[in-house]
């Protein structure tokens, strides 16, 4: 059933997911082959969680959560464009590393276990806006929302005019697609790689801001769950294309605010948490050039044609 | 006196010990287009890269236009006019024609690239110089040709006035490559200077006004191309006389060896490739397939091989039907060679060292086993010995296969291909990217299998080869086999017009 209780928290579950993925789409369009987008998510959601909680100011927060991000694909980067490392293993490399610097950054700093809940962690604050928010179906989607929910919309669009119409997202899409035709044209690869992987960072980082300081205000260990992996799904899945991002975000927003809504009925909750990720296999699955490759694949034993 | 367009003097580049350009002094005029020919490896492309920029190493002086030049990035060189066309296409496939024109120096409006201006530019440019593609096209949809097109308006976007070009046929169909001969010479007339590397001979006496000719890293000639032919050339190249009409013993066949009834079959995209192709190749017989690439050719030899099902039809080799679950393997133990005509993805495997690909075709054979074990010792031996006899030039055996040129890379798959003494030995553009010295040896190989009693299916584009070493020639025409004719019939152009798809009236 689709109702008020699941269409309002889609656009809340479905923001960092997108933030992350949008942040995705310039390493992936750039050849960087960057996977992190979990450990950078998870440390920006606990750096955040720590500027919140000793400065009581949720922007600083925020920044810190940005700062995180960064400070994970710089690692990256390190391992990968400065030494030639692997991207599969780097990338798992440095998710692993952020689970375990996180977990024992908590313990050694808040001395607890699990999760970090305290009143002094400033949570964002959060929009109404006045004649939207008295808009039958409208005021499901847009009531009670960080700015955060907006900029991430706001940033699908801005990157899709980046990566069509300007010098710098034709370096980017150059270095992904054929390194040698930025070299001749004077882009220096390396350089755009490294500034695609911040941007990433930053995004990554302000999508664990909205997870932590957004639709909870706590970090908890590991509180990111897979949310990167889905992004990277996303980022996959649509080509790493700025539209089709936001649409398979959309998706995947709606599986999990979906799960979460049937977390309520009286199915195992374990099986019920699967969803959004059963989906993504689903999708993936499903893609419609698998299904071309199928049909193809049967057509292959359709009678000859005449000349 | 006018100026010279580029004078290079002196060069000398060096990789750590290796020389690849001695002392070399290279003139191009405005308005000419001049060949710049030699074998592989003679240092062609090095000269050109330091031409473009992208070589700084080196020693000597360059003048542009009579002012004198010191280039430190491809950039530098672009600014004086210089464009190269490599031949690995400098492209971003997923960009339109007019975005990767222009990527290099985009018109803006309001702070956004103005990709309408763009498309009008290239339509512009595309017509000035009768370059005609459509500019909105995706580059990923384009044939190689076109491709080569828009490299070509790239560099003339940002004011090439000296261009260089790569090889630029080696990727491109007869019909391609002719167009491309128009635009040259177009470009000449406007007053540019055109330099082309290559050593293919029918092209430079087709376009080239002058040539320089290189080897091993010296020049070795500098001569108007009217005075001159491409046996004078071929000899200026290699250091001696080549010969690529080889003597073959009389024409005797024996028994039927393959037998081809009624096959047909898909390529990889799903579309019909071969359709109800039938013949025979017998012992002591070079049966040539000549046709434009593109007309099921390679399809034909995988199909033959079992690399592609068939969807129709059945393989004889020896008489007995090639069908089963592992068909390449049946035709191996059968006697049958391949040389396949994708030698880098297909004919090796690029990871791996000089004698594990030689290995690949034999390891199961006993001569190389002990026990249940490979017996390296001898495997290297009969390794050591076979790229001896076939003059691969490598380091050591257990170098990989990929640091090799493409013609010894060639040369070292046909050693292992006639190390089994196949029966029946397909050749699939046998020559494809291999220099004229490699080929001759290439062409000695082929005729000396089929005098020893073997059959040979050979598939090639070029003509000449056809015409070179077969005894019985077909013409295939979109995967139908469209007429076939006696050597001795044979001619140029009877072939050609059964190649175009026009059958004789009689």
């Amino acid at each position: 059933m689709i109702t008020a209780s699941i269409i309002a928290p889609i656009l809340r579950v479905m923001t960092p997911i997108l933030l992350c993925a949008l942040g995705g789409v310039y390493s992936e369009r750039s050849g960087t082959g960057n996977i992190t987008y979990e450990g950078s998510m998870l440390v920006g959601t606990f750096t955040g969680v720590v500027g919140s909680y000793f400065t009581g100011s949720a922007l600083v927060g925020v920044l810190c959560a940005v700062a995180g991000g960064v400070l994970v694909n710089l690692f990256y980067g390190m391992l990968r464009i400065k030494m030639g490392g692997d991207n599969v293993v780097c990338g798992f490399a440095v998710n692993s590393f952020s689970i375990g610097v996180t977990t024992y950054l908590l313990r050694t700093i808040f001395h607890t276990n699990g999760t970090l809940s305290d009143s002094r962690i400033q949570g964002l604050y959060k929009l109404r806006i006045p004649v939207l928010k008295d808009i039958p179906i409208i005021k499901y989607f847009v009531t009670n929302q960080t700015l955060l929910v907006y900029f991430a919309l706001l940033m699908v669009f801005v990157t899709a005019i980046i990566l069509k119409r300007t010098k710098f997202g034709f370096a980017i899409r150059a270095c992904g697609e054929n390194p040698m035709a930025a070299a001749t044209v004077g882009v220096n690869v390396n350089r755009t790689r490294w500034i695609c992987l911040v941007i990433t960072g930053m995004l990554c980082g302000l999508g664990g801001a909205q997870m932590a300081l957004g639709n909870l205000t706590q970090f908890s260990e590991d509180m990111v769950g897979g949310r990167g992996f889905i992004a990277l799904a996303a980022v996959i899945l649509s080509k790493a294309t700025p539209l089709g991002v936001l649409c398979t975000a959309l998706l995947f927003g709606f599986a999990e605010a979906y799960a979460n809504l049937l977390q309520l009925t009286s199915i195992s909750s374990y099986l019920i948490l699967m969803i959004p990720y059963a989906a993504v296999i689903l999708i993936l699955v499903l893609q419609p050039e698998r299904l071309k490759e199928l049909k193809r694949r049967i057509g292959m034993r359709r009678k000859l044609p005449q000349v | 006196m006018t100026k010279l367009a580029v004078d290079m003097q002196q060069i000398t580049v060096r990789f750590g010990k290796v020389i690849a350009n001695n002392e070399v002094d290279f003139q191009a005029e405005w308005g000419e287009v001049h060949g710049l020919v030699g074998e592989n490896g003679a240092g062609k492309t090095t000269l050109m890269r330091v031409l473009y920029g992208m070589y700084t190493h080196h020693e000597g002086t360059m003048l542009i236009n009579g002012e004198k030049v010191a280039f430190s990035s491809p950039k530098d060189a672009i600014s004086k006019g210089i464009g190269m066309v490599h031949q690995h296409f400098s492209l971003v496939p997923s960009m339109t024609v007019a975005e990767n024109v222009v990527i290099g120096r985009p018109p803006y409006k309001k702070g956004l690239i103005d990709l309408k201006k763009s498309e009008q530019i290239v339509a512009q440019l595309s017509a000035e110089y009768g370059l005609e593609i459509d500019p909105k096209m995706r580059v990923s949809d384009l044939t190689v040709g076109l491709q080569q097109r828009v490299e070509i308006l790239k560099a003339l976007y940002l004011g090439a006035e000296i261009l260089i070009m790569d090889e630029p046929t080696a990727v491109l169909t007869p019909q391609e490559i002719k167009q491309l001969m128009e635009t040259l010479r177009s470009l000449k007339e406007k007053g540019k200077c055109i330099i082309l590397i290559t050593h293919k001979l029918a092209e430079v006496r087709m376009v080239t006004d002058r040539i320089t000719v290189m080897r091993a890293g010296v020049v070795t000639a500098r001569v108007n191309t009217a005075d001159t032919d491409e046996k004078k050339i071929a000899m200026m190249m290699v250091g001696r006389e080549v010969i690529l009409e080889v003597d073959k013993q009389p024409f005797h066949p024996g028994e039927t060896v393959l037998s081809l009834k009624n096959i047909s079959c898909f390529d990889r995209m799903g579309l019909p490739a071969v359709r109800d192709v039938s013949f025979d190749v017998h012992r002591g017989e070079v049966v040539g397939i000549a046709g434009v690439q593109g007309n099921g050719q390679s399809e034909l030899a995988d199909a033959v091989a079992g690399l592609l099902p068939l969807s129709h039809g059945e393989v004889f080799l020896n008489g007995k039907l090639m069908s089963g679950g592992n068909v390449p393997l049946l035709c191996r133990e059968n006697g049958m060679g391949h040389i396949h005509d994708d030698r880098i993805h297909v004919g090796s495997a690029a990871d791996l060292s000089i004698r594990d690909n030689f290995l690949a075709a034999m390891y199961r054979s006993d001569a190389v086993k002990k026990g249940p074990f490979l017996d390296y010792s001898k495997a290297n031996e009969i390794v050591e010995e076979n790229v001896k006899k076939y003059k691969v030039k490598i380091g050591k055996i257990t170098d990989e296969i990929s640091s090799l040129s493409g013609g010894n890379m060639q040369k070292l798959i046909i050693a292992r291909e006639m190390y089994m003494q196949p029966r029946l030995l397909i050749a699939s553009q046998p020559t494809r990217g291999v220099d004229i010295g490699a080929t001759e040896f290439i062409y000695q190989q082929i005729i000396h299998h089929r005098d020893q009693g073997n059959a040979v299916l050979l598939i090639s584009n070029e003509l000449s080869e056809i015409l070179a070493l077969s005894d019985r020639i077909l013409v295939i025409y979109k995967g139908s086999i469209i007429g076939e004719l006696d050597r001795a019939q044979a001619t140029e152009d009877k072939i050609g017009l059964l190649m175009a798809g026009i059958r004789p009236e009689t």
